[in-house]
């Protein structure tokens, strides 16, 4: 069994008057990908902000690999990286001198280290660069490669894909995936994208308007919100309906000249398939329609904004 | 600790590293070899109207021989014109009458009161003879006088004997024309009261001229002063006595005319006087006529013991090099409390603004000891900048003046006088000053913090920093309040507390007069002043602290 390595406990914050985060209870664990998903303004960068030390919380605990910050901050925070939105460096030294500095507050600096993150990450060419002549795809190469330099239990990335080329994002995802589930590293993951979130996590997180909807595995999730199974064929979607007759009028979902959607389970299939063969349709294809995880999320945060 | 030194070793790095470090460095060495250029080329030029060559010397005799003789052949011609215009009946009755005739000639003078010299009224100067008498008279002067320093090898046009020379030539100039066959009884009348006294007047100059030493000098002088008119008892009695202790001084005359010298004689004298009738004589003090308390009596006799060694040993008039280094460093300690107050005012807001406050949050420190080394950065920072100001400050002048002449600072304990050597007292003062420049750091330091905008703590802070004691000067010398001993500028000016012996000196020097100005607060102790800057700073740094550990970011 998995080793929970980040803890949130009954986390609360007001900002002013609003309640912005309402009793929060959630656990990363060590070896998976853990995605937080919600729509803007639901609470998942104040909650990553709290983890990493920018925002006080109002009342709730946070353990870090077994740490409560409120008791050891600094043996609690050693074990955790991060990016919180956009990796900002000091713009007028290079992404070496960067790295060395935060491996210096870690008490880990050395160079081969740095050097093997940085031809990790893909930045060997430009980091003895000042990092104002960075792009943001190079940016956040470089934030990744701080957020690794002390070897951390705890990973959190905030919208990490931001500014990388696909190829780039297929590079972290990687990356992410090797630390997970090679080396045992817990991922936290927030981000929009919910396709990649899809390809990338393990358990996804749903937030929205301070309050946690759901955590549990991808699959799960889609299970539980899947309302119906639906069996979509490629056919003449109109005689199809004409040939399924009365028994299958009420589940026909939608039929058009090219296909015909039924609500139907998987052991339908067959039945169907002999129905419509016997009545002269030409099938061209047949398959389970699955629910994205974004139709996923849209199901459970009624319609929240922000999907890109 | 490891922590907190990579904190600290990161914050210096990054410091290092902007561009105003740069900037500052070079405005610094170019400030300090600016100051040290202009003052030597001032100190070579203030020479440079007083000294003459041989062939300058030459060249004025001949002026002056050549006009001499255009005047008295000019002489002559009226002289005969006048002659010939005379009836024959009249020649033989003789010169006395040539001269009635020749005064006839002169135009009409308005008669001069004879018991003041200052109030001469000059004849009408147009086309008359008395005019050319003054005329022939004025080069006779220069005729005499460089002839003498001709005699004499002397090139300067400064020193007592230049003046003895001047004055002796002088008198000589006047009682030829007097003695002359040219001369009206209205030039005789003009010049009635040099004539008074030539004779013996000359007989003291001739010694002096002759001798060459400040004794003979001082005595024509001691003379001079005794047969001033308009002058009371009293005042010749001091002038005299002035001049008698100027020679018991100075007995080689070296700072014959060094104002600074008459005026730290007479503050000696003022300050003995309060000692020995036991009552404040400073008229500037609110206690005046009071009777003198404890430590009063301690502070004169201590002033005393300043003042004479300063006497003593000839250091009462601040050196060109003195003055530069104390420019130098003035500067360079503007210059660095300048950069010093911009990185304070940046230290906290920039990183807020850019986003790099991030990694610092995200590292395994505690806020706490971010603020420290953020603050111990710019502490390092300023001290090192102090001591490289120091460093170039001595450079400057070892380099345009030497450090041979460099004065000791000399404070008195008990009444007896002791020295810091130059090299560590402007050490110790630059110090001092650190500790001001340190109030404007943490006051930029907090704003940085509390308001997280750059623009706004560093308009705030440059703005006080500049405007803050001069505003606070005006006050001080428009109004009187009580109150003003609140303000925290009135206790910047630390370093002049803690060195106040070195105002005493300076005091005359005007080019102290800015220093009188910006320091004529209300008088409070330098304890006072040490704990109210401590509380000020403790309060500053404590609602940046508070600020920094306990806000979101």
């Amino acid at each position: 069994m998995r080793e929970s390595m980040l803890v949130i406990s009954h986390l609360n914050k007001h900002f002013g008057k609003r309640h912005v985060i309402k009793d929060l209870s959630l656990e990363a664990k060590g070896g998976e990908i853990f995605g937080f998903l919600g729509p803007n303004g639901a609470g998942k960068t104040t909650t990553i902000k709290m983890v990493m030390g920018f925002l006080f919380p109002d009342s709730g605990d946070i353990y870090i690999n077994g740490i409560n910050t409120k008791n050891d901050y600094e043996g609690a925070m050693a074990s955790i990286g991060g990016i919180v939105e956009n990796p900002e460096m000091y713009k007028n030294l290079s992404g070496r001198t960067n790295l060395e500095m935060y491996a210096r507050l870690h008490g880990t600096l050395d160079d081969k280290h740095i050097d093997e993150l940085v031809e990790m990450v893909g930045m060997k060419a430009r980091i003895q660069d000042k990092v104002r002549t960075y792009s943001l795809g190079m940016k956040q190469r470089v934030g990744v490669a701080q957020a690794l330099v002390h070897n951390p239990r705890v990973l959190i990335l905030d919208e990490p894909t931001n500014g990388l080329d696909p190829s780039g994002i297929k590079e972290l995802r990687d990356i992410l995936s090797y630390l997970a589930h090679e080396k045992g590293v817990s991922v936290m993951v927030s981000s929009h994208q919910l396709a990649e979130m899809a390809l990338m996590c393990d358990r996804v997180g749903i937030i929205s308007n301070g309050v946690l909807l759901s955590v549990e595995p991808i699959q799960e999730l889609l299970e539980r919100t899947q309302s119906e199974n639906i069996v979509d064929i490629k056919t003449d979607g109109n005689k199809a309906k004409e040939i399924l007759g009365e028994t299958w009028a009420e589940k026909v979902r939608s039929a058009n000249e090219k296909e015909i959607r039924i609500a139907a389970g998987k052991g339908d299939i067959p039945v169907l398939i002999q129905a419509l063969g016997a009545g002269g349709a030409e099938i061209y294809g047949i398959s389970e329609e699955k629910l994205t995880l974004e139709e996923a999320y849209l199901r459970l945060t009624e319609g929240g904004g922000g999907i890109a | 600790m490891r922590r907190f030194l990579a904190l600290l070793q990161n914050e210096l790095i990054k410091t290092s590293k902007r561009k105003i470090i740069i900037i500052m460095s070079i405005l610094l060495a170019v400030t300090i070899l600016l100051t040290g250029w202009l003052a030597k080329l001032a100190q070579s030029d203030s020479g440079y109207y007083w000294y003459l060559t041989e062939e300058d010397i030459e060249q004025r005799i001949n002026n002056a021989k050549s006009n001499c003789e255009h005047m008295e052949k000019q002489l002559k011609e009226e002289a005969k014109q006048k002659q010939d215009s005379i009836e024959p009946s009249e020649k033989h009755k003789g010169d006395d009458t040539q001269k009635e005739v020749l005064k006839t000639i002169a135009a009409p003078v308005s008669k001069m009161p004879a018991e003041d010299s200052a109030d001469k009224v000059m004849p009408d100067m147009e086309k008359s003879t008395f005019n050319v008498l003054m005329e022939w008279q004025y080069n006779l002067n220069e005729l005499y006088m460089y002839q003498t320093m001709k005699e004499k090898g002397l090139l300067s046009m400064e020193g007592y004997l230049y003046e003895a020379i001047n004055q002796q030539a002088y008198l000589q100039s006047i009682k030829t024309v007097a003695k002359s066959e040219y001369v009206l009884e209205e030039y005789t009348q003009y010049c009635e009261y040099e004539l008074k006294n030539a004779e013996q007047e000359l007989t003291l100059l001739d010694t002096a001229v002759q001798s060459e030493k400040y004794a003979d000098y001082v005595a024509w002088k001691i003379f001079d002063v005794k047969t001033m008119a308009g002058i009371s008892e009293e005042d010749i009695k001091r002038g005299v006595e002035e001049l008698e202790l100027r020679l018991k001084i100075d007995p080689e005359g070296n700072y014959y005319r060094d104002y600074s010298l008459t005026e730290m004689l007479n503050t000696i004298t003022t300050k003995k006087n309060a000692l020995e009738e036991g009552v404040v004589k400073d008229s500037a003090s609110i206690r005046y006529g009071q009777k003198l308390t404890k430590g009063e009596r301690e502070k004169l006799s201590n002033e005393i013991a300043v003042l004479n060694h300063a006497i003593e040993n000839g250091t009462f008039d601040p050196t060109i090099g003195e003055i530069a280094s104390d420019f130098m460093m003035s500067l360079g300690c503007m210059l660095i409390a300048l950069t010093v107050i911009i990185l304070a005012s940046s230290s906290v807001s920039q990183e807020m603004a850019t986003g790099s406050i991030k990694s610092l949050i995200i590292a395994p420190c505690k806020r706490w000891k971010i603020f420290i080394a953020k603050l111990s950065s710019l502490v390092m920072l300023g001290l090192g900048g102090i001591v490289i100001v120091w460093l170039s400050a001595l450079l400057g002048r070892l380099i345009f003046f030497g450090l041979s002449d460099a004065v000791p600072y000399v404070y008195a304990v008990s009444g007896k006088a002791h020295t810091i050597p130059y090299v560590l007292y402007t050490l110790f003062y630059l110090l001092v000053e650190y500790v001001t420049i340190m109030g404007y750091v943490v006051f930029a330091f907090m704003l940085s913090t509390v308001t997280r905008s750059t623009a706004v703590s560093t308009g705030i802070s440059i703005g006080v920093y500049g405007g803050g004691r001069l505003v606070t000067a005006i006050m001080n010398n428009m109004v009187k309040w009580e109150m003003l001993k609140f303000i925290p500028f009135n206790h910047l000016n630390l370093s002049d507390k803690l060195f106040s012996y070195r105002n005493l000196i300076l005091t005359n020097n005007d080019m102290n007069i800015l220093n009188m100005v910006f320091n004529n607060g209300p008088v409070t102790g330098t304890l006072f002043s040490v704990l109210y800057l401590a509380t000020l700073l403790f309060t500053m740094g404590w609602i940046a602290f508070d600020s920094f550990t306990r806000r979101d970011i």
